[in-house]
């Protein structure tokens, strides 16, 4: 059941990843600098991250407990309701008939729309890993090899955001409402 | 600059976290906080973070 649940973390994990590397990438092809509430809502993304890479890191010590899981999932939960707050807020802003709506769609949904389905999977699924947590043995011993590639991804993704986000953010406090480009860049 | 001390506190409560350090979940509610402080300054004020 150890096992199970490492998997489960680390899938969890790359699935985040993946969405912020998407995302990242949509970015630099598309053009379309992410205005301030796209940013909090990565931020809540990477927040949500933590959670599973703390189920992770325990299973360092080669031993797994209920606490820890609890503990993540509840990191998971909070960083995913916060996320679905700015993401329902900025929906709401683009939900009158005939507003365009902010950048993109992509399969015909804005990232912000994705943004919330994915904070609700992230409740759904850190949820469902709290009730599998009925099943877990104590101080089950096990082995996972998939720990330090996960965290690794998770920095790079997380380094590049901070990198991107100085860049467009130049040296101001905050971003402009509707960025177009990058200030540190722009004389 | 804002937001990139946000993901500065995600990276800082990383690392708390893989060196298992006692400070982990202080860090971590330190960054719902201020997030959260943020997105509702946004709410309750005209428009400026949007769109």
């Amino acid at each position: 059941m150890a096992q199970l649940y490492l998997l489960a973390a680390t899938v969890n994990v790359w699935v985040l990843v993946l969405i912020l590397t998407a995302a990242f990438g949509f970015q630099l092809v598309a053009g379309e600098p992410p205005c301030p509430l796209c940013v909090v809502q990565r931020i809540a993304l990477m927040m949500c991250a933590l959670g599973p890479l703390s189920v992770l890191r325990q299973s360092r010590d080669g031993v797994l407990a209920c606490r820890d899981i609890a503990v993540g999932s509840g990191i998971a939960i909070i960083s995913a309701l916060l996320g679905a707050a700015v993401s329902t807020r900025q929906v709401l802003l683009h939900i009158l008939p005939g507003d365009p709506g902010f950048g993109s769609p992509f399969l015909g949904l804005h990232l912000y729309t994705w943004c919330l389905i994915a904070f609700v999977g992230q409740i759904t699924a850190s949820a469902l890993m709290l009730i599998g947590s009925a099943w877990l043995k104590e101080n089950e011993r096990m082995a996972w090899r998939m720990t330090n590639v996960t965290a690794g991804a998770f920095v790079f993704i997380v380094v590049a955001n901070l990198l991107s986000v100085i860049a467009e953010a130049g040296f101001n406090w905050d971003l402009p409402p509707d960025p177009v480009g990058y200030l540190l860049f722009k004389k | 600059m804002v937001y990139a001390l946000f993901m500065i506190l995600v990276l800082l409560t990383f690392c708390a976290m893989w060196r298992a350090h006692v400070l982990q979940i202080p860090l971590f509610l330190l960054t719902v906080a201020v997030v959260l402080l943020h997105v509702v300054s946004d709410m309750t004020t005209p428009l400026t973070l949007s769109f």
